[in-house]
């Protein structure tokens, strides 16, 4: 009996080629892009979950406090004596590790090339769970001169993995040192934070790094990364209360002092540690500072959504079809019956045959997944393998699916038709295709889903634009940005002022504590019963005008008059604000509590015949910082964030790490110079540079990624519901073949038969854009929310995305209504 | 022979409810033997489908009843039912209605598959029908690729290769040529005389209605007038 349905089955498959291709090619896709976004999510979400302690290792954070005792920033960095201290401090934590990365020259065998190299303590294979192939992971990074690898870096290098005891030349400043392979650790998987191909002994670094010896016992150096592993049993609440208490003891009487000085006026400490778990590391964007970057878990869900969603739709499309094609079966199920089928006799051949079907599906969509996975990995940034084997759970799932998907859309029509006397299934009295409520409900779901991620689409690429074309309030283009790395920026630009400052293109240097869109330094403090908050960028009097600032009053400052450089500001129209003064105003005022100190050295040095106006009069007499000028709001942070209050001052004790170049014309010309003159001033350390409107662009680039995730989406959404629309058009068609004969022959012209064939479905797309509208408005409200400056959703955005989806869905079902046009009316008629 | 196998008291059937109603059948009352021939006759539209969809159990009375062997048809049970159709009624139908995604062979096959009939036993009794209707020639073919005959032809094969004890046809011959419609009415004569099936035809043709013992003319959904053909059986 079951082989007897497997064979019709398959007969029916091969002779209702089109139907089953629809059914096959919609569901495969759907199939294909949930299990992409499954392995997606999936690793996102478990990011170095195969470590056996995974439960009892955290990465020790500071967070940095606001005096309003908000978080103003959390990231690793730790001083080199930390992790000792640590672990003689605190009684919960059974093991440490210390690590720092850098990118050197490896010679092998007269080869160079430059890697990524981590130093780690001895303790990293007691803490982490990785495989050793070859050597002793309790003592390979216990000799200085060891080094370990990966099987792929051993195979890199010697072609093999057998390489215990061969020397590898490492280049530090400018030697080449050797160390010995005394490890090599199998392939780790690729979703983990702490990704290595070469580890180094930590303790090798005070040896190479000059600035590393300095800084052993010094508390004030934060560059190390400290993971710190709990003892068994011990709870992270208990732990982390004793962390908390760690700061003040390992700074004692900090906070006093900097109250003392006015730089530190909240009530508690201004930061303390915390322990972030090392399986919420990859999502914590709270954060900074992680070897990979974090990602925000939203997307993962928005993801989700849109696979569930495709998903869905290609089940839906499924079950409108098979219900569809159950109608046209109507008088078998009749017949049957007739000759003595039992109703769960007739439901199980037919959700037999659908999950026949659905499965086949499955298998397509697997084989599709695997095509697609290079462009996948490419667009999401990921390298995602599909294993059969290790993913039993994948397999599980998408199996039960499809034979849901299966059991459902089969179900339904058999249940259907059989629920009613054979007498009327005998006269094909059923309306179960394209009329029956059921379909219509489905298929405006299908269009409404569609119709929201093209919206989607349309207004995320909108919002986008509107972004990028928005004025900062200065001129990002064709300015280099020099990263200090460690130097003194402003030693820096001397530097670059001498080498490159006279070359035709170069139009002008100047350092700054931080660069726009990199680094920020938030401060609050009390002046004059006030509390002030705002960001405070140390620059050169050049920047100013390197960067294009507009000014809404006062003066920029003028480099060649040595009263501007000291105890001056400018500051912009949301600081001007907080002050409480107009722009006018607030030139030649002081800003109250902010680098106060005795009068400056110059003050009255300045020719005494000079005719001074009120800004000059204030410079002279001044024991504060005085206003130069007040800018217009420009936007140093992404343009998520309102522009804040701002003051750029020449005259503080911050320091300087960025070098801004502005070239005349295009950058690139210039990088060679750049090079040069970076060799002269630090050539132990690697030029680092980028371009100032990249910057910019940076921080949008997961926005234009999500964008561009939202298109693909989109696009599959229609291209599924519109397989699932050709299919029911045709099985539409092929009901009223008849009553399309039976017209013609009365008289009918082609184009009425078209519009009474395309209406139908005109009708329920219109529906469907009715219903979406609303939800795709209220959803992309909330994304757009979280830009400070964003559009609103258009109702024009809206409607286009209605009318995209009615044109191609009338392009589509026009195939078949063409067709009915077109055809002989004789052949129409002539079988019932 | 004294239980009739049919009986049917006061049978109404209409379609639609209140103003539009459609009244079909009205009062009919009628009991049929065993091993009789009976021919239901009348115009267009009087109701002879409808009646043999009721006495097939396709469809029920809105009012009255209708008995198969002693059981009240309304009272029955999906299985009882489908034990009914299986094993003791045959139907062949109006408009042929074969599964057009089936052959010939697939077609007499469904009937017996429902029966869980063992494969051998199966075998044989397609072979044996194809046989007797002179198609084992078209038992690959698809119903599509048969002429209107030929698939009245398969229809009234498979209702008869279950062997059951009920035919119910509906115009049997209404598509078939002379001499083929009176092979089947001579096979119908046969299987009622010599192994006692009961026959239930609906038909237009005065001749073939003389081949059973009563004719029964339907107009307007009410029985006209019921005749028995004592001398038929003599012929
Ligand atoms: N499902 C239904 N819904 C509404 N009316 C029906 C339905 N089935 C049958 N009828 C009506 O019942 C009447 C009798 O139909 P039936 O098929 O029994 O006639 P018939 O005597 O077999 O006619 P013919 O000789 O043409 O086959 C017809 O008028 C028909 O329109
Ligand atoms: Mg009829």
């Amino acid at each position: 009996m079951l082989r007897h349905y497997l064979h019709l089955g398959l007969r029916l498959l091969r002779k209702q080629r089109l139907y089953a291709a629809i059914n096959l090619i919609g569901l495969s896709i759907g199939f294909a892009i949930a299990v992409l976004i499954f392995l997606f999510v999936r690793d996102e979400f478990t990011y170095d979950n195969w470590h056996d302690n995974i439960d009892r290792i955290y990465r020790v954070d500071r967070v940095d406090f606001n005096p309003d005792g908000s978080v103003e920033g959390e990231g690793p960095w730790m001083p080199y004596p930390f992790a000792e201290a640590l672990g003689r401090e605190h009684p919960g934590v059974e093991n440490t590790v210390r690590m720092f990365d850098d990118s050197v020259e490896l010679r092998v065998d007269g080869e160079i090339a430059e890697h990524s190299v981590l130093f780690v303590d001895s303790s990293f294979f007691d803490v982490f769970g990785y495989d050793m192939l070859s050597g002793d992971p309790g003592t390979a990074l216990v000799d200085p001169m060891s080094i370990v690898m990966t099987e792929t870096a051993a195979r890199r290098h010697w072609g093999t993995t057998d390489v215990l005891g061969k020397t590898i030349d490492v280049r530090f400043e400018d030697d080449y040192k050797p160390a010995v392979v005394t490890g090599v650790v199998a392939d780790p998987p690729k979703n983990t934070n702490i990704p290595f191909e070469y580890l180094l002994p930590f303790h090798r670094t005070p040896m190479e790094y000059g600035w590393i010896a300095n800084r052993t016992e010094r508390w004030n150096a934060s560059s190390f990364i400290v993971y710190a592993m709990l003892r068994e049993g011990v709870r992270i609440d208990d732990a982390q209360a004793t962390l908390s208490t760690l700061w003040s003891k390992f700074f004692p009487d900090r906070s006093e002092r900097l109250r003392a000085e006015g730089a530190w006026t909240g009530e508690g400490d201004p930061a303390t540690y915390r322990f972030l778990p090392l399986r919420a590391e990859h999502l914590a964007t709270f954060t900074s500072g992680s070897f990979v970057p974090t990602s925000d878990p939203t997307y993962s869900w928005i993801l989700l959504a849109i696979g569930v969603v495709i998903l869905a739709l290609a089940c839906i499309n499924f079950t409108i079809l098979s219900v569809g094609r159950g109608a046209t079966r109507a008088s078998e199920i009749g017949i049957r019956k007739a000759m003595g089928a039992h109703r769960t006799q007739l439901v199980a051949q037919f959700a037999g045959e659908s999950v026949l079907l659905s499965l086949l599906a499955l298998v397509l969509g697997f084989g599709l997944s695997v095509l697609l996975m290079p462009s996948f990995n490419s667009l999401s940034g990921k390298s995602l393998t599909l294993g059969f084997t290790n993913d039993p759970m994948l397999l599980g799932t998408l199996v039960v699916v499809a034979v849901l998907t299966g059991l459902i859309a089969g179900w339904y029509p058999a249940l259907y038709v059989s629920r009613h006397r054979p007498s009327d299934a005998l006269r094909g009295r059923f309306s179960l295709g394209g009329a029956s409520p059921i379909t219509k409900v489905l298929v405006v779901t299908q269009f409404a889903a569609s119709i929201v991620l093209v919206a989607g689409a349309i207004v995320m690429k909108q919002q986008l634009h509107h972004i990028q074309s928005k004025d900062l309030g200065y001129n990002p283009t064709n300015v280099l940005v020099v990263h200090s790395n460690g130097k003194d920026g402003e030693e820096l630009a001397n530097h670059l002022e001498q080498t490159i400052g006279s070359r035709a293109e170069v139009e002008g240097i100047a350092a700054m504590s931080f660069s726009m869109n990199r680094g920020l330094d938030q401060r609050g403090w009390n002046g004059g019963g006030k509390d002030f908050l705002s960001f405070v960028y140390r620059i050169d009097p050049d920047a100013p005008a390197l960067l294009g600032v507009k000014l809404v009053a006062g003066r920029l400052p003028d480099p060649n008059r040595p009263s501007d450089l000291y105890r001056t500001a400018l500051i912009n129209e949301a600081f001007c604000q907080q002050l409480g003064y107009s722009p006018e105003e607030a030139v030649g005022k002081p800003i109250p509590g902010f680098g106060e100190g005795p009068p400056p050295p110059v003050a009255g040095n300045g020719n005494s015949n000079e005719q001074f106006d009120d800004l000059e009069a204030a410079l002279s007499a001044r024991r504060e910082t005085i206003v130069l000028g007040v800018m217009k709001n420009l936007n140093f942070r992404s343009l998520r964030y309102e522009v804040e209050p701002m003051i750029m001052t020449p005259s503080d004790d911050g320091s300087m790490n960025y070098a801004l170049v502005r070239v005349a014309g295009n950058p690139a010309g210039t990088i060679a110079a750049l090079q040069d003159s970076w060799n002269s001033f630090a050539p132990e350390i690697p030029l680092e540079y980028t371009f100032l409107d990249e910057d910019v662009a940076m921080s949008y680039k997961d926005d234009q990624r999500w964008n561009r995730v939202m298109e693909y989406a989109a696009g599959i959404a229609i291209l599924v519901a519109c397989m699932g629309l050709f299919g029911l058009a045709a099985l539409s068609v092929a009901r009223r073949t008849k009553e399309i004969g039976v017209r013609k022959v009365l008289g009918a012209s082609i184009g009425s038969i078209l519009l009474l064939v395309s209406m139908d479905f005109a009708r329920l797309v219109a529906i469907a854009t009715l219903i979406a509208a609303p939800v795709a408005y209220l959803a992309l409200n909330r994304w757009l929310e979280g830009f400070a400056y964003h559009i609103t959703p258009s109702p024009i955005a809206l409607a286009a995305a209605g009318g995209v989806v009615l044109v191609i869905a009338l392009l589509t079902v026009a195939v078949h209504s063409m067709r009915a046009a077109l055809a002989d009316p004789v052949k129409a008629l002539k079988y019932e | 022979m004294d239980e009739p196998i049919y009986e049917l008291r006061n049978v109404s059937r209409s379609y639609g409810s209140g103003m539009t109603q459609n009244h079909v059948l009205h009062d009919i009352s009628l009991d049929i033997r065993e091993g009789e021939f009976v021919s239901i006759t009348g115009p267009s539209g009087s109701g002879k489908s409808t009646l043999l969809n009721i006495m097939g159990m396709l469809d029920a009375p809105t009012r009255g009843t209708c008995s198969f062997m002693g059981l009240t048809t309304h009272d029955m049970n999906e299985k009882q039912r489908v034990k009914m159709h299986r094993e003791h009624i045959g139907f062949v139908f109006q408009a042929y209605h074969l599964i057009d995604d089936m052959t010939v062979y697939e077609n007499l096959e469904t009937p017996l598959l429902y029966r869980k009939v063992k494969t051998s036993d199966r075998k044989s009794m397609v072979a044996d029908i194809l046989d007797r209707f002179n198609i084992v020639a078209k038992k690959d073919l698809f119903p599509e690729q048969l002429s209107g005959g030929q698939q009245q032809l398969v229809g009234i094969a498979r209702a008869l290769v279950i062997e059951p004890r009920v035919i119910l046809a509906d115009e049997p011959t209404g598509n078939l040529h002379s001499s083929q419609g009176d092979m089947i009415m001579d096979l119908l004569r046969k299987l009622n005389r010599e192994d006692g099936v009961t026959i239930i035809q609906v038909t237009h043709n005065d001749t073939y209605a003389g081949y059973g013992n009563r004719v029964i003319e339907l107009l307007d959904g009410r029985v006209e007038s019921i005749r028995s053909l004592e001398g038929a059986e003599s012929c």
